[in-house]
């Protein structure tokens, strides 16, 4: 598996993107925020190889956080590019649009970037798993800009989209591991009111109200107007039967004082106050490197929140990530989609996911 | 292990997404991608029990089968018995996938596959409230989508009912709750949604009204704004029970546009056959038929043509619009092989939608008509309607063209059936004046042709002496076209088997018939009936099938009535002959001889010895009374003979004459007359006879002595009466009883024979005579009508 760092655009993409297309069966894409999607598109909508690929707000190449540029990189196997759309319509049938047929072609990893802004993540996980099962290793996660929640996030080699996620299956077997690191501290508290991604009342009472009262159980405070920088370090998470918590980052406050999540919180999920430590958190990203296992190409995707939270100790985060091989290429996202290949397919916060791509 | 209160957690959560969804499937899928989400679950299945056996509903992954888990634990629910199975099961593959196998009471299993770490113990059994309530969610879907397939029948077949139907929420203001595609396209325009809509936006406020009557079920008639116009319709509405909190109704609109056009067709027509046949004669049958024709069914050109034997063609006998579209009225149709004498011959409607491309015999083909309805009435001809354009006529035109043409048929039957029947009692009737058999038979065959349509018309009479059937009359016709008519012999002939058998006979063609007198016979078809033992009647035609069964049934009855007339004229001759022998007798032999025995005896009584001379007496005695019952026999027949003579007469004169008579005979009667008044009668012209016998009566009845007689005349609206009073014993009971009851006179005694005139004359007069008699005397009064002239 080939992978390239282009910063830019323009020519030196066009040029890169020929030469990788020329041994590759298919170009992931991995491009950082601040550059411009359509300049990427431009440059890829006359490659003969499938093409998809994401905006994030950080890439990684080679073991770090590159700077401005977009990231190539060249599968060994022709993937099966499937483009589902207007996520956001409780109406759009994800499962209509997906190949099962995959399966029976031993399609067994699939890359999924999936707009990180749309209402509709929960459902496509869902259906996605419906549709799969664990049969598939799943490997990505939200695409988008920090600040941009409108944009377009993901795209093929012609078209890009907002409200839509790609999902790229490959001939190829994978390993994954997924983990968080972050501590139930408070809890549990009853999602009593919920609109998609919004939790709105939590046992009955304006869910901003509840969680900064368990703040103050912990000596920490909040306001609206600091509410993410905050927030970084106590998220929510959502309990599951015999596995970890799956963290729920929240990112803003509602004029009635709910509080906006990237993920859907479901009327009714039992929701636990977390807190990170920092070598807590390492530890876990290193859990997650071992579940993993070895060889392959290694791809990392982290969640974004864990760097601002972790900030300059990111970079042990990153050592531990592969052992002796650094990882290939990943992404800093907005939410993680990863499963082991037992259990249940999920939609990660504040999660490191660690996959082995091509391993025996 | 989880942890208690994680366990609650997440049994709770899984509880919250078991619920009724979206169907069957959808409730399934959602609950077990919970159960599979919050037990961490790889794969499964939700299964519904049949009677053989488990049919998934629903499964994650969509392809669950990939699954090493899934596939072994439906595996082994394949080998479960339905009837009598035990769950939990579980199913362990290859040490680190477990699969587990659920009751869901009352509807099936739920399949849970996990890899690795097993599901716990204890949240496995906690799991059994989640998956009663999974049942029941999937058992109340079960229910709900057969209910749903129910209704989306019902929808379904309310979308194909034709008419225009109506689902309306019954409030205030009726608002529709739904409408059929039919309701759509009649009263809305293109493409709206009535959902939802006031009915008042559909109709006007009074055709809404009707759907506020408390009745449950309600049916009106009236008129609606439609797409295609303003049509009627009836409208049946229904209540029906809903568990919500309004009324609805199903309301039907029947288009009843057509049907009601159809009966104001109907009954105008049924006017129009009152009139026609009400009418005397078969031409006014026609013109009335063919009026309604053109004014009810609005047929631009109409004719009627009756078949006409003589001419052997369909003549027209009446035309209305012909100008117009046949460019005057068409000559007699002669040409047997048209459509129109086929229609006439088949008895079926023919309908030509355009002459032009019409692949049949017409009988003009360069016609300015079209459209050709032909209408067939029986035997009677053909009822014939046309128009300018092609297509003019439909299928409700073909209907109610052949109604009419029933209906003038049965009228032309009854007119047919009056007149023949008429003719019949006429020819019959005339027969009757023939003095002669022979002359019977030729009035018979002088009047048949053109009473009855029969040209050919002759009859044969049955010659003892030589066995066979001789013709007697013959028509001119019939003449014209044989050199000689023939005699029958013994089975040499049709008309001999019908003479013989008594049967009559319809011989439709002539040619095919084994027994037929001549095989080259120039008729074609012919009608024979025997006249009893006379002898028998044919009626032919130059045609073969020629002839009806009407015609033949009338022949019948015109046959009956000839015997009878035959019987009647042979019993008239014979009754002449022996009428003339009692006359001669007494009018000459008796009177004569014994006018010579009575001068003979008178001789002995002069000339004669004692005992000679009462011998003589007794001799002219009984002379007189022979005579006088010869002058009596006389006297009735005269009476008789002018039965039916009238004359108008001075009743006071007649009284005063018949007086005069008696006293000339009893001069030494006293007879007082009180005959005054002139008055007028018209009675039987021996009427004076009558008076003269009662008064004779009066006078020879009395007892001897000269006790007055009293006869008077008197008048009194408008009646007369004629008193005859006597003083005598009166007249005895056994005299007037036979005349009351109307018996024979005793005619020996000359006072019976005398009350038997007076009763014969005056009945004949038209008066009424009454006796009364009492120990003073007797009473005959005699009352006539008066003659005012």
């Amino acid at each position: 598996m080939i992978s390239e760092f282009v910063s830019g655009t323009g020519g030196r993409l066009d040029e890169a993107s020929r030469r990788l297309a020329r041994d590759a069966e298919g170009i992931l894409v991995l491009v950082r925020e601040d550059i411009v999607v359509r300049n990427v598109t431009e440059s890829l909508h006359s490659l003969t190889v499938p093409v998809f690929g994401g905006v994030f707000p950080e890439v990684i190449y080679e073991g770090d956080r590159t700077a401005e540029g977009v990231v190539l990189v060249g599968l060994d196997r022709r993937p099966t590019v499937t483009t589902v759309t207007e996520l956001s319509d409780p109406e759009t049938s994800v499962r209509d649009q997906l190949d099962s047929t995959v399966l029976e072609r031993d399609h067994e990893t699939a890359f999924v970037l999936v707009d990180s802004h749309t209402f509709g993540i929960g459902a496509f996980v869902r259906q996605l798993f419906d549709t799969y099962g664990v049969e598939m290793t799943f490997l990505g996660g939200g695409t988008g800009r920090l600040d941009g929640p409108d944009d377009v996030s993901v795209f093929t080699a012609g078209d890009e989209y907002a409200d839509a996620a790609v999902v790229a299956t490959v001939p190829t077997r994978s390993a994954v591991g997924v983990n968080h690191g972050w501590e139930r501290i408070e809890g549990p508290f009853r999602v009593t009111s919920a609109d998609g991604t919004t939790i709105e009342t939590l046992d009955g009472r304006p869910a901003f109200d509840v969680y900064t009262e368990a703040l103050a159980l912990h000596e920490a405070s909040v306001d609206k107007e600091t509410f993410f920088e905050t927030v970084k370090g106590y998220p929510f998470g959502i309990s599951r039967a015999g596995d970890e918590t799956i963290v729920r980052d929240s990112y803003a406050v509602t004029d009635e004082n709910g509080i906006r999540c990237f993920g859907g919180v479901p009327e009714g999920e039992f929701l636990h106050l977390l807190r990170g430590e920092s070598d807590r958190m390492i530890s876990a990203a290193a859990a997650a490197d071992t579940v993993a296992g070895d060889g392959g190409t290694v791809a990392f995707f982290d969640c974004i929140s864990r760097v601002l939270y972790l900030e300059d100790e990111f970079t042990r985060e990153l050592e531990v990530i592969g052992g002796e091989t650094e990882p290939t290429f990943g992404a800093l996202t907005i939410g993680e989609i990863a499963n082991d290949g037992r259990g249940h397919l999920e939609y990660y916060n504040k999660t490191s996911v660690v996959a082995r791509i091509g391993t025996q | 292990m989880t942890r208690s209160p994680d366990r609650i957690q997440v049994l709770y959560e899984i509880s919250l997404s078991i619920g009724r969804g979206d169907g069957l499937h959808t409730t399934a899928r959602n609950a077990l991608s919970a159960y599979l989400r919050k037990l961490d679950c790889s794969a499964g299945g939700v299964f519904q029990r049949e009677a053989d056996g488990y049919d998934r509903v629903a499964a994650v992954p969509t392809r669950p089968t990939v699954n090493d888990g899934y596939r072994a634990a439906t595996d082994r629910l394949t080998r479960v018995d339905p009837e009598n199975a035990s769950f939990p099961i579980s199913v362990t593959v290859e040490g680190d996938t477990h699969a587990h196998l659920l009751d869901l009471p009352g509807f099936g299993v739920l399949v849970l596959v996990k890899n690795g770490d097993d599901v716990p113990a204890d949240t496995l059994s906690a799991l059994g409230a989640l998956n009663e309530k999974l049942a029941d969610a999937c058992r109340a879907e079960r229910t709900e989508r057969q209910l749903r397939e129910q209704r989306n029948r019902f929808e379904t077949v309310i979308e194909t009912i034709p008419e225009p139907l109506v689902d309306v929420v019954v409030a205030e203001s009726p608002e529709i709750r739904s409408a059929n595609s039919a309701f759509r396209d009649q009263f809305l325009s293109n493409g709206t949604d009535p959902t939802g809509m006031p009915l008042e936006d559909v109709f006007d406020e009074s055709a809404t009204r009707a759907w506020l009557a408390d009745d449950e079920t309600m049916k009106t008639e009236r008129s609606y704004e439609t797409t295609d116009g303003h049509r009627t319709f009836s409208l049946r509405t229904t209540s029906i029970e809903t568990e919500r909190d309004h009324e609805e109704r199903f309301g039907l609109y029947i288009d009843v546009t057509e049907r009601q056009r159809r009966e104001q067709t109907l009954e105008q027509l049924y006017h129009a056959a009152q009139d026609f046949l009400a009418a005397s004669d078969s031409r006014a049958v026609c013109r009335r038929a063919v009026t309604a024709a053109t004014e009810v069914l609005e047929y631009s050109a109409c004719g009627v043509h009756q078949y006409d034997r003589t001419d052997e063609s369909l003549i027209p006998v009446v035309t209305v619009g012909a100008d117009d579209v046949l460019d005057g009225t068409p000559d007699p149709y002669t040409d047997r092989e048209t459509v129109i004498w086929e229609t006439y011959r088949s008895n079926e409607t023919t309908l030509i939608d355009d002459t032009v491309t019409f692949d049949g015999r017409l009988p003009d083909p360069e016609t300015d008509a079209r459209s050709v309805l032909v209408l067939p009435l029986g035997d009677h001809g053909v009822m014939i309607a046309s128009a300018e354009s092609p297509n003019a006529f439909d299928e409700s035109d073909r209907y109610f063209g052949q109604l009419l043409a029933t209906m003038l048929r049965t009228a032309l039957d009854r007119t047919e059936r009056e007149r023949t029947l008429e003719a019949v009692q006429r020819t019959t009737r005339s027969l009757l004046t023939a003095e002669t058999v022979e002359d019977a038979c030729q009035l018979l065959v002088d009047q048949v042709p053109e009473a009855f349509g029969f040209p050919y018309f002759s009859v044969w009479r049955f010659n003892r002496a030589e066995s066979e059937l001789r013709p007697v009359a013959t028509s001119d016709a019939t003449n014209s076209v044989l050199d000689e008519v023939p005699s029958f012999g013994l089975g040499d002939s049709i008309a001999w088997e019908v003479y013989e058998s008594g049967e009559p006979r319809i011989v439709e063609n002539i040619d095919d018939e084994p027994n037929s007198y001549n095989a080259d016979s120039v008729l074609g078809s012919e009608l024979i009936v025997p006249i009893g033992e006379f002898g028998v009647i044919a009626a032919g035609s130059m045609l073969n099938r020629d002839v009806t069964r009407n015609e033949f049934e009338v022949l019948q009855t015109l046959a009956t009535g000839v015997e009878s007339a035959i019987q009647i004229i042979d019993q008239r001759a014979e009754l002449d002959v022996l009428d003339q022998v009692p006359a001669r007798v007494l009018r000459h032999n008796i009177r004569n001889d014994l006018n010579v025995i009575r001068g003979r005896a008178e001789l002995v009584t002069k000339t004669g010895g004692r005992e000679c001379i009462e011998h003589a007496e007794r001799i002219l005695q009984m002379s007189d009374e022979l005579l006088t019952t010869a002058t009596h026999a006389k006297e009735i027949r005269d009476v008789i003979d002018r039965r039916d003579d009238r004359r108008t007469l001075d009743v006071s004169n007649c009284v005063e004459k018949a007086v005069a008579s008696v006293r000339s005979e009893h001069q030494a009667a006293e007879i007082t007359l009180d005959a005054t008044t002139n008055t007028e009668a018209t009675v039987h012209p021996d009427f004076e006879r009558a008076v003269r016998h009662a008064v004779e009566n009066a006078v020879e009845h009395g007892d001897g002595t000269q006790r007055p007689v009293t006869v008077g005349v008197s008048q009194a609206d408008e009646r007369i009466r004629v008193t005859v009073d006597d003083k005598g014993p009166g007249i005895s009971e056994n005299e007037l009883a036979p005349i009351r009851n109307g018996e024979e006179t005793e005619l020996r005694h000359g006072s019976g024979v005398g009350l038997w005139i007076i009763d014969r004359i005056i009945e004949y007069s038209g008066g009424v005579v009454n006796y009364e008699t009492s120990e003073a005397g007797t009473t005959v009064r005699i009352d006539l009508d008066q003659t005012i002239r």
